[in-house]
């Protein structure tokens, strides 16, 4: 079976709604029986793939996030930050990147951002007044915030791949996400001088500071978490089992939550690191076969016959992974993308740190376009707003997306200095 | 793309056979494939319980492991090297345990583009392919997994010295149990909305 007939095969099967993790399973061992190769091969693979400590801490992750949203931790993000921002000209805009952003040091998905608090946050924004495709629009853009600061469970999938310092890559991520949330809030503040009409909430010191005490125990897991690896305490792995522990413990305190609430979690968790681990122990396969057909090479060899220059390479780079984005899941995009792009990326001079910023956000912005577009679809599944209309809407923030994107990739400083600085 | 969402699922209201019951452990969105006559509902139902207990379970497990671990390296005297090599498996286990779940609810993360192109019998079409592609998929991958497991000459894992035999054979549940969701989504669901009878036989 010759690779491109397996790569149109496993397309196809992607468009037709089988599942990824199969899409990818079925032409693949079609494939090994092609070249003779023994089936059990393709079970140890994917085994070994799941079967790893680094992306042990993806699990954990996941539960710290599925804490936030299932607990009152979120509730609580969002009192705080509407009583601080509201008062402001499109204050719930604001409120909107805000809760975001804080989410965003607990959780490390986009998907679980946007099913978290999109619907609240959407439904709370079109009640007053703001238009349904730029609500919807700024919470699938915010929801990006989450996979690329850290903890982001692309960054611990990028660093097990590239067998990089996850900790560097996590401090590497912080700028880049600041850098996303400031854009956003520059194209709400550009959106919102046309719209004198969307003024804010009255303001009240005693009640805002009630809110803001209340949320403050939540931003103890990422403290844990960036402080325990930064600091050289844990592994990300520990980092993230210690952060797991601290939530569910803080959850615990709510005394809201029942024994059979804390069974849900765990099953919760179970569920996402399924999905997740099936497409990773997949892909794992994949990427051997195309390892073994030396795709890698061969596209080192196409790209360095294209150009020599590295603002050129970086450029197409770029234009390919947001293809890439648009048309695979973000996990195996990783996976099958990382071991071909990083030996011609160093070649390049292109440090693997800065590699991994640019790959997981062109791939988190695929999450934004059609046709694949997760965020998009989940955030029409739980607002009712037709999908179309999200993608129209999360096109509005694009230009700004594109500006970091341009920004982290031409400079690699804003990646790479904080790593370097705190001597990762 | 979806990961979580329930946008074209037959809810109760169009579900006259009563194969697809709702969510009994949460709120899950997607309803679960089962048979609509006695015993088997029940058993596959149980099937459902029991895969949730048992990833929650190995996901508890991981936790519990992981902070031991840490434990162990700020508390003197405890040693357990196996601590980070069981967290794994358990991550490996739980993967695989929990497949079979996530095909019953439709879960799995695929491209659901075809669910807002196609209508009605094309669609169906398209979803018997799916369950077919994923039917083979999984009989090819128990025959393959079975190869590795007789391939064993009596290996032990490196810390805990477990029988690779015996983790090598926890992908089995997972495949056995999504083949057989893949059959009850062809045999309730795929073909009765191809053929158009809605009293199918369970």
């Amino acid at each position: 079976m010759s690779l491109p007939l397996l790569l149109i095969a496993i397309i196809a099967l992607f468009l037709l709604r089988v599942p990824m993790a199969f899409a990818i399973l079925g032409p693949s061992l079609v494939y090994l029986v092609a070249e003779d190769y023994t089936l059990h091969l393709a079970v140890r693979l994917v085994m070994q793939g799941i079967n790893s400590w680094p992306l042990l801490a993806v699990p954990l992750f996941i539960l710290v996030g599925t804490v936030a949203t299932r607990t009152e931790i979120a509730d609580r993000l969002y009192d705080a930050a509407l009583l601080l921002l509201g008062p402001l000209r499109a204050g719930l805009a604001y409120v909107n990147i805000a809760v975001s952003l804080g989410f965003s040091w607990m959780s490390g998905a986009a998907l679980a951002d946007a099913a978290g608090i999109g619907s609240i946050e959407v439904n709370h924004m079109r009640k007053k007044g703001y238009p349904a495709e730029f609500s919807v629009g700024l919470s699938a853009s915010s929801a990006l915030i989450s996979p690329i600061m850290p903890p982001s469970i692309p960054a611990v999938v990028y660093a097990s791949v590239a067998a990089v310092s996850t900790g560097a890559l996590f401090a590497a991520a912080i700028i880049p996400a600041m850098l996303m949330t400031f854009a956003l809030i520059v194209t709400v503040f550009l959106w919102s001088r046309r719209r004198p009409d969307l003024v804010g909430d009255p303001y009240s010191w005693a009640t805002t500071r009630r809110a803001v005490l209340r949320a403050l125990p939540p931003i103890g897991a990422p403290i844990i978490i960036l402080g325990g690896i930064l600091g050289g305490f844990f592994t990300p792995t520990e980092a993230a089992g210690i952060g797991a522990l601290y939530m569910l413990l803080l959850a615990l305190s709510y005394r809201t939550m029942k024994l059979r609430d804390f069974a849900l979690i765990f099953r919760d968790t179970a569920v996402i690191t399924s999905q997740i681990m099936l497409i990773i122990g997949a892909s794992t396969l994949l990427s051997w076969i195309l390892a073994r057909e030396q795709v890698p090479q061969t596209v080192a060899e196409t790209l360095l016959g294209l150009t020599d220059n590295p603002i050129v390479f970086l450029l197409i780079v770029n234009v390919l992974l947001l293809v890439c984005g648009m048309l695979l899941e973000p996990t195996s995009a990783l996976l099958i993308i990382t071991p071909i792009l990083l030996p011609v990326a160093v070649q390049f001079g292109v440090d693997p740190i800065q590699l991994g910023s640019i790959i997981i956000f062109n791939l988190m912005i695929g999450l934004l376009t059609p046709p694949m577009g997760g965020v998009a679809f989940v955030l029409s599944s739980v607002t009712g707003i037709p999908v179309e209309r999200v993608f129209r809407g999360a096109a509005f923030y694009l230009p700004a997306m594109l500006v970091v994107l341009l920004l982290i990739t031409y400079v690699p400083a804003l990646t790479l200095w904080l790593p370097a600085a705190m001597g990762l | 793309m979806a990961q979580d969402d329930g946008r074209r699922l037959v809810d109760a209201s169009e579900d006259p056979g009563g194969h697809l019951a709702e969510e009994n452990l949460g709120g899950d969105s997607n309803p679960e494939i089962l048979p609509h006559s006695e015993p088997w509902r029940s058993i596959v139902h149980a099937i459902g319980v029991v895969e949730q207990a048992v990833g929650a379970l190995l996901l508890f497990m991981i936790v519990f492991l992981v902070i031991a671990l840490v434990a162990q390296r700020y508390l003197p005297g405890a040693n357990f090297p196996w601590t980070g090599e069981v967290a794994r498996l358990s991550m490996v286990w739980a993967t695989f345990v929990m497949a079979g779940y996530l095909a019953a609810r439709d879960r799995h993360i695929a491209i659901h583009v075809v669910d807002y192109v196609l209508g009605g019998r094309a669609l169906a079409a398209v979803k018997l392919l799916v369950n077919l592609v994923v039917l083979v998929t999984c009989v090819v991958l128990l025959y393959a997994t079975y190869q590795l497991i007789e391939s064993d000459v009596g290996q032990v894992t490196a810390a805990g010295e477990i029988p690779l035999r015996l983790v090598n054979a926890v992908p089995i549940i997972g495949f056995v149990l999504t083949a057989l969701r893949a059959v009850l989504w062809i045999v309730l669901s795929d073909i009765p909305e191809l053929t158009g009878r809605k009293e199918v036989a369970g």
